[in-house]
Parts: structure tokens; sequence; C-alpha cells
């Protein structure tokens, strides 16, 4: 009997319900603990798992669910459409989306702005946006959705969408400060002060 | 010798003057000195003999960034003191640790250090106490760069001279009007601080606390592409979001403490939460709506203030967050983490209302006494009714009014089983929250649905309904089948089985059934739940299924 132990890494849903389910695969990659599925094709599954059975659930987010589907390989110079769907999770009196893109990577709509009037709870909104790339490289749409909800409460959720164009090297990471050892051979990462000295 | 101020900005110039008898000093702030080697300078030289020492104390502050709402409000910046944090004082010329301190609760530092010798004064973006009880070591850390280094802040090498001298330090946010363009310094040090905040408030219900060791990754490359979110690791980390214009977390201590509260409910309370993404508002698993409504609440009491605020977008100038004294919460009940918030808070504070029935004041041991004994030993999985079972066991004379604020959240609270609630979140399928089973009777009609995910074409394993929840006290020691059958060939159940050794999962992809055995020791109570592959994975229409379970 083969053991396998498969988790519920969204890729794998991605390829099940064709929408890129990007909360779902940011959870995956944040090392939570996502719960077991199993291989339908595999005959039986048992694995054992700690007994602390702590999980790592991150920050509370703003209610609402943000998703995105691209519409095909994102290529030089070619618009490429960016399906979104919206869906508050409370009942919103107005929900408000916003995007911007980053470096050669260009927006192909007339407006940046779009606003949806009232939608009830987990009602999904539809938003197509359009952007180009005009190198290649490493890029992102950024998304900001704001709800304001009946009671007049508002709250705003932002989300990066990854574009990659063409084979560009790996994203080099620019640390925050100089890397270094204390005398003690410790890592360390050193930044400035602002320092006052006075003599007595 | 008259004082003399020298205030060195971080502009790496480098000024070299005489020591001995001169009170101005050389002055280099960048993060890599004039001829350091290994970043530790040194290429000055005091040019005299050092005959004893020196007192050399100063004050250490970072700037924050107070919220104004849920954004971060960069107008109102100011100086905090950096609380508890290590002060390391460098021989410069020969790269030596000459001593180290901590910082007291207002950012003060003292040390004794040789006279008329190069001296550089690092902070180390780590709070470590050692030796008699408590003990703590907490540190933020980069975890994009190779070896995952600690954040330091260091001064400039200067001539310490023979007089005493003070040296202070501020980190600074980097913010230079309209983005982070300068390092940002404070960060590592903003998040420490509500850590501080936090073992204040342990410290309060148990003084010679050990805490195990917690390091808080944080780095300007923390995104939602790379880490997902803010979260607690499960073990000795919690990570950081740092990316400017989309989503940072230094300057929200809500998330900080939120997180926080997490880590010390791994390590010294219990967890059976199953973890996922969750939304306020959201109508949970138990187990989840009780963990993150406690991290909710725990981040309120650390901070001493109701409002959870958690900055985000482009300067960080939207974000969102609740009141958990005065939100209204949508769907309350066992399953939202929001009632579970606002249950704990307001056993927690000082401020009554009427609207929540809230007539308690208990403090924060009550709280804590239950999380670090019923809720470790007790059998059932962790919830509210869990929690407020032992609360009022342990307080008798508080039970009623605890009964009011948790009915005002239409939540009771019999046993820690959440027997006889009749709360069902309109799916009568919900409740009983358990079922008993025997190996004389089988418990029947036990459903599982995915009525309540976020929405068609989602997928939301940690909602309400979707796992059922069942209890079993063997009879005997020895070996136990169970079998959980739909009766038909439809369905495909799945089982997570919480035996002494841990969570065991059986997964079979037969079609009605999953059979599996335990060995199982006598009067010990067991818990088990189980979900539905399909209607897991069913994101076109609303689906319920009902099987029967029995042992033998």
């Amino acid at each position: 009997m083969m053991r396998i132990q498969r988790y519920m890494v969204k890729g794998v849903f991605m390829n099940h319900f064709v929408m890129i389910s990007l909360l779902s695969s940011l959870t995956a990659l944040s090392g939570c603990h996502e719960k077991p599925i199993h291989n339908a094709t595999t005959q039986s599954t048992s694995v054992q798992v700690a007994s602390q059975h702590t999980a790592a659930p991150g920050k509370p987010r703003a209610p609402v669910r943000i998703e995105y589907q691209l519409s095909k390989d994102i290529q030089l110079g070619i618009p490429v459409i960016i399906h979104l769907s919206i869906t508050p999770l409370v009942d919103a009196q107005q929900i408000n989306l916003h995007y911007r893109t980053e470096g050669d990577l260009t927006s192909g709509d007339p407006q940046s702005q779009f606003s949806f009037g009232p939608t009830p709870a987990r009602t999904t909104v539809q938003q197509d946006i359009t952007v180009i790339a005009q190198a290649e490289g490493r890029f992102r749409v950024i998304l900001s959705v704001t709800i304001a909800s009946h009671s007049g409460h508002a709250g705003s959720r932002s989300m990066s969408i990854p574009i990659v164009v063409g084979n560009p090297p790996p994203t080099t990471l620019k640390p925050q400060g100089t890397m270094s050892t204390d005398p003690q051979g410790n890592p360390v990462i050193v930044t400035p002060a602002q320092e006052e000295i006075i003599k007595h | 010798m008259s004082a003399l101020k020298l205030v060195i900005v971080a502009s790496g110039l480098l000024v070299l003057t005489a020591c001995g008898g001169n009170s101005v000093e050389s002055a280099n702030t960048s993060s890599n000195s004039s001829g350091s080697s290994g970043g530790v300078p040194t290429s000055t030289s005091c040019g005299a003999t050092s005959t004893g020492n020196i007192t050399l104390d100063g004050l250490v502050t970072f700037q924050r960034v107070p919220h104004s709402g849920y954004r971060l409000d960069y107008s109102a910046t100011y100086d905090a003191p950096a609380r508890g944090v290590t002060v390391q004082a460098f021989n410069v010329d020969n790269n030596s640790l000459v001593a180290t301190v901590s910082t007291d609760g207002n950012g003060n530092y003292s040390l004794s250090v040789p006279n008329n010798t190069d001296i550089k004064v690092r902070v180390v973006a780590q709070m470590l106490r050692t030796g008699s009880l408590p003990n703590w070591n907490f540190s933020v850390k980069d975890n994009t760069s190779i070896n995952n280094p600690v954040y330091v802040m260091d001064g400039s090498s200067s001539c310490t001279g023979t007089t005493d001298e003070t040296r202070n330090l501020t980190a600074l946010s980097g913010w230079t009007g309209s983005s982070y363009t300068n390092t940002r310094t404070a960060a590592p040090f903003a998040i420490l601080d509500t850590v501080y905040d936090g073992i204040q408030l342990i410290l309060t219900v148990n003084p010679t606390l050990n805490f195990p060791i917690l390091s808080l990754y944080w780095s300007p490359n923390n995104s939602d592409t790379s880490i997902g979110t803010s979260y607690f690791d499960g073990s000795n980390a919690i990570y950081l979001l740092g990316d400017q214009n989309v989503d940072t977390d230094e300057y929200d201590p809500s998330v900080i403490a939120h997180e926080w509260g997490h880590y010390l409910e791994a390590h010294f309370s219990h967890s059976d939460s199953i973890g996922g993404t969750h939304y306020t508002g959201d109508q949970l698993d138990m187990r989840v709506a009780f963990g993150e409504g406690f991290g909710n609440a725990f981040s309120s009491m650390v901070r001493n203030d109701p409002v959870y605020a958690d900055s985000s977008g482009n300067q960080q100038a939207t974000g969102f967050g609740f009141n958990v004294e005065t939100e209204t919460v949508s769907n309350p009940g066992w399953y939202s983490e929001s009632s579970v918030e606002k249950i704990l808070y307001d056993l927690y504070d000082s401020t009554n209302d009427s609207v929540d029935a809230d007539t308690l004041t208990l403090g924060f041991q009550p709280i804590w006494d239950v999380l670090i004994n019923e809720e470790r030993t007790e059998p059932a999985f962790t919830s509210i009714f869990k929690f407020i079972d032992a609360l009022k066991t342990r307080n008798p004379n508080d039970a009623a009014a605890i009964d009011a604020l948790v009915n005002a959240q239409n939540i009771h609270v019999a046993d820690q089983y959440g027997s006889g609630e009749i709360n069902d979140a309109g799916n009568s399928n919900v409740v009983p929250i358990y079922n008993e089973v025997t190996t004389s009777t089988p418990a029947s009609n036990v459903c599982v649905t995915n009525a309540f995910r976020r929405g068609l074409g989602t997928n939301d394993y940690n909602v309400l309904g979707m796992n059922h929840y069942l209890r079993f006290t063997p009879p005997t020691t020895g070996s136990y089948q169970f079998t959980i059958s739909s009766g038909t060939s439809s369905g495909d159940p799945d089982a997570v089985f919480y035996s002494d050794t841990g969570a065991d999962i059986f997964q079979s992809p037969n079609p009605g059934s999953e059979i599996f055995s335990e060995n199982l020791t006598a009067g010990r109570e067991y818990m088990l739940e189980f979900d539905d592959y399909q209607i897991l994975t069913n994101t076109s229409t609303t689906e319920t299924r009902c099987y029967t379970v029995s042992v033998k």
C-alpha cells in the first residue's frame, strides 16, 4: 500500500479550477500548514503529523477576496488581459479597485481606477485590466481594493501579481545594510545610526 | 569640560581629529566605516594609552511611524525609546567587544569602557536576557540574506578620551517624504518594541518565565509573493512583510503582537487550529476562529489598545482594521473570530459596556491560567467552548457574568464540547458540534457541508461545516476499527484521528467510506474529525453529505 502525503498546495487547484487562486498559493508559499488532501489516483494514504497541530494562518485579512487569471502568457509588446475577480466577504456599499504597474510593464487601460456599487457578501465582481511588457524582466502589478461596508467602515487590501516576461535572471535581492560578522563570528547586517556625542 | 554636541548624520563623512583634551571625535555613521575590515573599523586610533575606564552612557531611540486610522502617518513620526535592546561597545583597534548591556525601559544604557580608546557603539536588534529567570532571546533578522544575519545599528568609531561621555543613537525610518529611499534602520527596533510590550504583559502573570528563542524575520524584500503574508511558523520564527507600497508590517504593532500571541500559544498553551486564510466576518472552523480571535484579542491586550490597525498600499496610506471593543460582529457565534476576540478582550479590559453584556474586568491572569492549563490538558479541540468552560470552572463567582458575555455573541457554553449549542448559523448540519460514538451506538446522520465557503469557485477547507468532530472513549485498551460510511457509493470521507502519538490522517479514495484502525488506551477520550473530499473540492455547487460513524 503506497502511502503518500499531499498538501493542498494550490498549484494543484490552479489546474483543477483554472482560476489561479492567488490567496491560496500565497498561503502555500508562506509555509503555512495546509489541510492534507489525497490524490484520487492513489489507493490509500495514511500519515502521521505532530500532535501539536499548530498551524500558521497568518495575519487577519480585510474582508475581500481577490483572484486573478492571465488570459495568456506574457509576451514582449503584446497586450495581456488580467481577469480580476473580487469577492467582498461582507455586504459592500462600494468597492474601489486601483492598480499600478512597475518598471517596464505598462498599463494598457485608459484608467487605473474602477468602482463598483453595492455588492452583497460572497458575490463576485469582475474586472479586466490590460498590461503591456515593454521589456523582458520581472515586474509586478500592484492591486489595491477598498471595501466600504454598509456600516460605514472601510478596509483596504493590497497585493501584487508577479509578471515574468521572457527568461530574465533571478531577482537579486538588495540587503538593507552591509553584511558582516561580529567579533564572535555571528552574521550581522550593519545599518547606520544617527548619533549624537556629548563629552562631559 | 563643557559639553559639546556633535550631531552626526548618516552622511558617511569622516572627520578625524586628535583625542586627548579635545571634545570633537570622529564622525562616521555609514554602515561600513572607513578602513573597516569585516564591518569593524580599525583605521582610527586615539594616539594615547588607555589608563583606565570611563562611563559611556546614552539613549537609544528609533523613529516610530504611528497610525492615523489604519494608515501610517509619516508626518507624525517621533523618536521612541528602544527598550531592552542589546548595546555593545567595540574597541575598534583590536576588533574586540569590551562591554555589553541592555537598554532599560526608557532606552538608556551605561557602559564602562577603556579611556583613550577608539570605541564604537553598536545596538543589536536583539532582546536577550540570560541567567536567572525570566530568560528570553528575541532578535530581528534578515531572512533574505545568506546566514540570516541579525540587524545591528552602528555608531561612529570615536576616541573616548579621559572623561565620561554620552552617545545617543537613533535609528531612522529611511522615509524621505514619499518613499523609503534611505536605509530603514528603525524597522527592526520598531518590531522588537512590540515584543517588549508583550514580555511586560506576560511577566505580570509569570515573572519567571523562560521564553523559547524566537527569530523575527523582516526585510524590505519580504513581499506577498515571497513570504505570502506575515505569520508565525508554528515553531521559533515570525515572518513579517516589508514591501513598501504594497504591505509593510514593521510599524503595525497590531500584526506583530498578533503573531507573537501565536508564538506564546504554541509554546505555552495549545492550538488545534487547522490554519488557512481567514478574513474578518468569516464563519470558520471553530478551532481557527478561536486561534485567530485569541491572536487579535491578545494583540490589543499587549498594546492596551482595542484598535487593530494594519497599514498597506501605496505609501502605506491605506489599510484595514477593527475595534475589538466596539465592532459590530456580523454572524456572531462560536465560529467567528470576531466574537472570540470581543469576548476575550471584554474579559480582560476594564471598560464595561452593556451592548456586549460586559460587566467583567478579570485582567490577564485568569486568561493565562486557562491557556497554560486546560487548553493543554483537556481533550476537546481548542475552541471558545473549551476556553470558557475552563474559565467558568476556575472562576465560579463570575460564571453568570461570563455566560452573559458569551451569550451576547450568541454562544452558549455548557461544557468544553459545546453540548447543547443552539446557534447553528442557519444550517442544522453544524450542530451538534461533536457527536459521541461508542462501540454499541454509532453516530448517525453526521454531516459535512460546503455551505459556508467564501463564494463559488473557491476552496475553503477551514470554514464552518467542512469538518465534523467526534469523540470516542474506549472501554478497554486495544485496537479499534472506525468506519465512516455514507451507506452508498457517493462521497469520499477523509479522517484525522488524534491518537496518543499524533494526528493520524486517513485519506483513501474508496467511494462512500473511510475505514481505519487505531490502538487506544482505555478511559482516555479521543477526538477525530472527518471531511468529504468531493465536497471540499466542489466549487460549483453547494453540497451537504451525511455519514454514519461506527467503531468496533
